[in-house]
């Protein structure tokens, strides 16, 4: 697994966003409501989690309707592995020294 | 609906055909005669000669966009302006990233509302960007510097070692280095093949016949001025260009199109070889004007026929112009040299004439072969794919990539 460095709060943000439900297929759309993300943010965060290998794709296979099929996106096991790593470190962070 | 489709129809026609008139009035405008003897007769002599590739180009066009219309325009019409701009986006991104791209289409049609949709779109357009420039920002930046650098050198050393070549060796220099800086920018891969190879090889020459030829007779540069150079050095790069690094629309795996297209070009530059040599009087110049006819039209029809797909017929036009100007071009320029070292002296149609007006009439051939052929090669692979009947555009016979979007084969 190819770790990210410094990753940006954004990025962290879309990571526990996937980590919530680790086995639904998740959309860009409903991603961007979710984490009030405009697309032009959090496409290239997919697209670098994708090519690191922390985020597994695939496309919408129900095609009704013949509108554009859509893209769907969740956590890799190293994916998942990061998100913990990310609520670790924030844990550590937040508790009173 | 139909007559709001006709209507963003004949737009598309309409911005098809002002760019043909634009560039043959601009091309009139900058070669018509102001003053002389009989100035006026010449103008109108040269009006006429340019209204039948203008009324060429303009035919081409139009049946360019209707085959481009019944292909995709027509799903691009039913789409909104935001849609229809994030499309044209998409479209540009490099083949790896395609597939990001129709995902953000995907979702923007679960966007809902006017300016919600925009932001979307605008938003992805910016994402796009990203997605363009894969390799790190500084690679680019140092690619970019190297290119600017080796463009003023080549100024300086070529132009002091060949006079009159250097403004052809900045441009040529520095297109070349922009198209090296947008194959890393977009981590395009370089294509090797044997008829990549070949247009190279004739790219080369025609760089290596240019300086030959100007480094044996200086005077020559009368009659490869500035703009003529730029202009030589633009083709000869787009040239290179589509060959090793062709845009994914004009990409084939089909052998047929680049044998097809490399051998009408062999077939056009060694058939004018052999006319000049027959010295029979006028033989060359209906050549000159019917050679590009014959060969581009019956080689694209080939293809098409052969292929069974106007594409493949297209992609063959493109491969006879790219191959038939750096091929002409070198062949030209080293008879003209073997010619003067037989003769001794400059001749022009038996009369006694100048390295520079030679020089430039290898110039205006060099453009007109392609300018008069390519509608040509339209027409033939139109003829051929109506001959054998198309296949469904873009049906995939092979297996569909694991991450392809489902249907993405039929847009």
């Amino acid at each position: 697994m190819t770790r990210l460095r410094r990753p940006s709060a954004q990025t962290v943000a879309v990571v526990h966003a996937l980590a919530d439900q680790p086995s639904a297929w998740r959309y860009g759309y409903e991603l961007c409501r979710q984490l009030d993300l405009g697309p032009g943010s959090l496409y290239p965060i997919l697209v670098r989690l994708a090519d690191r290998g922390l985020v597994e794709t695939a496309w919408e296979t129900d095609n009704s309707a013949g509108r554009l099929p859509r893209h769907r996106y969740r956590l890799t096991g190293s994916g998942q592995a990061l998100a913990t790593e990310y609520a670790t470190a924030a844990l550590t962070r937040s508790e009173p020294r | 609906m139909t007559g709001s489709m006709s209507w963003t129809r004949h737009r598309y026609e309409i911005a098809a055909a002002v760019p043909v008139v634009a560039v043959f009035a601009a091309l009139y405008l900058w070669m018509v005669p102001t003053d002389g003897p009989e100035w006026t007769a010449a103008a109108f002599g040269l009006a006429v000669l340019f209204a039948i590739p203008t009324f060429l180009w303009l035919v081409t066009s139009l049946l360019l966009v209707d085959r481009w219309w019944n292909s995709a325009g027509a799903r691009l019409s039913t789409m909104d302006v935001p849609g229809q701009m994030l499309t044209a986006t998409v479209a540009t991104l490099p083949e790896p990233r395609q597939r990001w791209g129709e995902a953000m289409l995907g979702e923007l049609t679960q966007v809902q509302g006017r300016w919600p949709r925009w932001r979307f779109a605008l938003s992805c357009t910016r994402a796009t960007l990203s997605l363009w420039l894969p390799t790190g920002r500084p690679v680019l930046a140092i690619a970019a510097g190297v290119v600017v650098a080796a463009a003023t050198a080549a100024h300086t050393v070529v132009g002091a070692a060949v006079p009159g070549l250097g403004f052809f060796a900045t441009c040529f220099v520095a297109l070349v280095g922009a198209m090296v800086v947008l194959g890393i920018a977009r981590a395009g891969r370089v294509r090797v093949t044997v008829a990549a190879l070949l247009v190279t090889i004739a790219v080369v020459a025609s760089v290596v016949a240019t300086a030959t030829f100007l480094l044996q007779h200086p005077t020559a540069a009368d009659g490869l001025q500035s703009a003529s150079a730029a202009i030589l050095a633009a083709s000869l790069a787009c040239c290179l260009w589509l060959a090793v690094a062709p845009p994914r629309r004009l990409d084939t795996t089909s052998r047929v199109a680049p044998n097809v297209g490399l051998a009408a070009a062999a077939i056009f530059v060694l058939g004018g070889l052999a006319i000049s040599r027959a010295d029979v009087e006028g033989l060359s110049a209906y050549w000159l004007l019917f050679g590009p006819v014959l060969t581009f039209m019956v080689a694209a029809s080939i293809a098409a026929a052969v292929g069974r797909s106007f594409r493949i017929g297209l992609q063959a036009g493109i491969w006879t112009v790219i191959t038939v100007m750096p091929l002409s071009w070198s062949v030209g320029l080293a008879t003209m040299l073997h010619q003067y070292g037989i003769d001794g002296r400059w001749t022009f149609a038996g009369d006694t004439s100048s390295a520079g007006f030679n020089l430039g009439f290898a110039f205006m051939t060099f453009l007109a072969v392609p300018i008069i052929g390519f509608p040509f090669a339209v027409f033939g692979a139109l003829t051929g794919a109506a001959i054998r009947g198309t296949r469904r555009n873009g049906v995939h016979t092979g297996a569909t990539p694991p991450d392809t979007p489902p249907g993405s084969g039929d847009r």
